[in-house]
């Protein structure tokens, strides 16, 4: 199996940037732009989480998740943060515009790694407060006192919707991964 | 609260944290349980699943701008450069703003004759060749050395927010003190990280204001709880010679093994070995 493009970050070895530039750059982008309004602020947001990905190469065990999930988290963490210093307003256009899954566009290449694929089909499962809150909150970044006035319900229940479904989330991924691991070694 | 209720509540936190992120409150609360429960602090599954699903709802529609990709991969030549040594300088120390040694007490060393020190040089002379030796032999041959991209230009030394970042990330043990003022000056703020194991720290502030350096400094001194209140150790002397954010590494004169508060006073010129704490303006809190 061709080595992780993270392991050989974490070795020093030079032409593995411009990869993981390659492969994860768009993804990364994508994912600050919906977060982050400002596009100016979407750049600085980027470039901070690559030297993040870089300094936290080393940590990546890919027995334990993928590396698209890996990047995610980094990426995620950082533009959490940045929410959390701005005067935070999400880049969706409105509430309306929420899509359930992501569709491709006039042939436009939708990338979807394995564990975003279960975790759409995740949320799927998921009673559908549950799942809408974890939409507006991770997909489209809404904090969840805008959740609470978008859908009208006190924010101790968006909270406890969000933690709830996160957490089956998780279950179904570890039960998804589990089968998948098991295929393997069978 | 049971240890059971304590851990619901350490994983409402974790959940929360992957969602919606910590406001400050819940940090501190979330620090204080990630010690009673190490274990789930290391496991990051509902962060990957939180960043699963943000995956899932993306759909790549546009490259990463040409331009911001040009400046990773200037970030990226900088960061994978070996780290330069610090060449001793204290200029190399800083960048917004100006860390200055406190004045010492000097003791004149008794005057030798030139022979007795020939020993000495010889010694010195013996050193350096056994540096250059093993420097030639055995260090310089490396796979990095090798590379053109590393080897042309010379070493960027990387800006305290790099090392702060850094050094955050990397040590086991920070402790961490927001900043404010004594006066409750609400345009005073900032941050103060400290690690006991690497004996390292950095200051953060913004809204100090300059320092009219002929007239006076800025000394922290860093209150240990194994140490007297009213001997706390020395942090160093430093200037702002900017508004805005500045960063400053702390200079601890002394060992430090358990931060709990820090204080910034203004003194004279060079410091003071004991401070009279007549102006003091800032103090930070270690959280716990």
């Amino acid at each position: 199996m061709a080595e992780s493009i993270l392991k050989r970050i974490s070795t020093g070895d030079n032409t593995a940037v411009k990869d993981c530039l390659d492969n994860y750059g768009g993804l990364v982008w994508s994912l600050a732009r919906r977060m982050l309004p400002d596009v100016n602020d979407a750049e600085d947001a980027v470039q901070e989480i690559f030297v993040e990905i870089w300094k936290n190469a080393e940590r990546f065990d890919e027995e334990k998740s993928s590396e698209t999930t890996f990047i995610a988290m980094i990426a995620r963490r950082r533009l959490i943060d940045r929410l959390r210093k701005i005067d935070r307003q999400p880049n969706a256009d409105s509430f309306e515009d929420m899509v359930t899954e992501p569709v491709g566009k006039d042939g436009r290449e939708v990338y979807i790694s394995i564990d975003a694929k279960r975790a759409a089909a995740a949320m799927n499962e998921l009673r559908p407060e549950q799942s809408k809150v974890l939409q507006l909150s991770i997909i489209e970044g809404f904090s969840h006192s805008e959740i609470a006035d978008l859908l009208k319900i006190p924010l101790g229940t968006v909270k406890t919707y969000a933690r709830r479904g996160l957490i089956e989330v998780r279950e179904i991924l570890a039960a998804e991964n589990k089968k998948f691991d098991q295929g393997v070694t069978a | 609260m049971s240890e059971i209720e304590n851990k619901e509540r350490m994983l409402e936190l974790l959940a929360d944290q992957a969602i919606f992120g910590l406001t400050k409150e819940e940090q501190i609360e979330f620090d204080a349980l990630k010690l009673e429960f190490p274990h789930l602090a290391q496991d990051f599954s509902l962060e990957e699943a939180a960043a699963a699903i943000a995956f899932s709802g993306i759909e790549v529609e546009q490259a990463m701008p040409a331009g911001l990709q040009t400046s990773i991969l200037k970030d990226a030549e900088k960061y994978f450069k070996p780290k330069a040594e610090l060449s001793g300088t204290i200029d190399n120390l800083v960048d917004t703003a100006t860390l200055r040694v406190p004045e010492r007490i000097v003791f004149d060393a008794p005057k030798r004759p030139f022979w007795q020190w020939t020993g000495w040089a010889l010694a010195g002379a013996a050193c350096i060749a056994l540096i250059a030796n093993v420097w030639l032999t055995r260090i310089q041959p490396t796979e990095i050395a090798k590379d053109p991209q590393v080897t042309e230009s010379p070493t960027p030394e990387p800006s305290l927010t790099q090392k702060r970042e850094q050094f955050i990330a990397t040590a086991q043990d920070i402790y961490k003190a927001p900043v404010s003022s004594p006066a409750e000056d609400k345009g005073l703020s900032g941050e103060i990280v400290w690690s006991d194991a690497e004996q390292k720290g950095y200051m953060t502030f913004k809204g100090l204001p300059v320092n009219d350096k002929s007239k006076e400094a800025y000394q922290l001194w860093i209150f240990d709880e194994t140490q007297d209140e009213k001997t706390p150790v020395d942090g160093g002397v430093f200037d702002v010679d900017k508004n805005g954010e500045v960063i400053i590494p702390i200079d601890a004169k002394l060992k430090v093994k358990s931060p709990k508060m820090f204080a910034v006073t203004v003194e004279k010129p060079g410091g003071v070995v004991v401070s009279k704490r007549e102006k003091i303006v800032a103090l930070g809190k270690v959280q716990v």
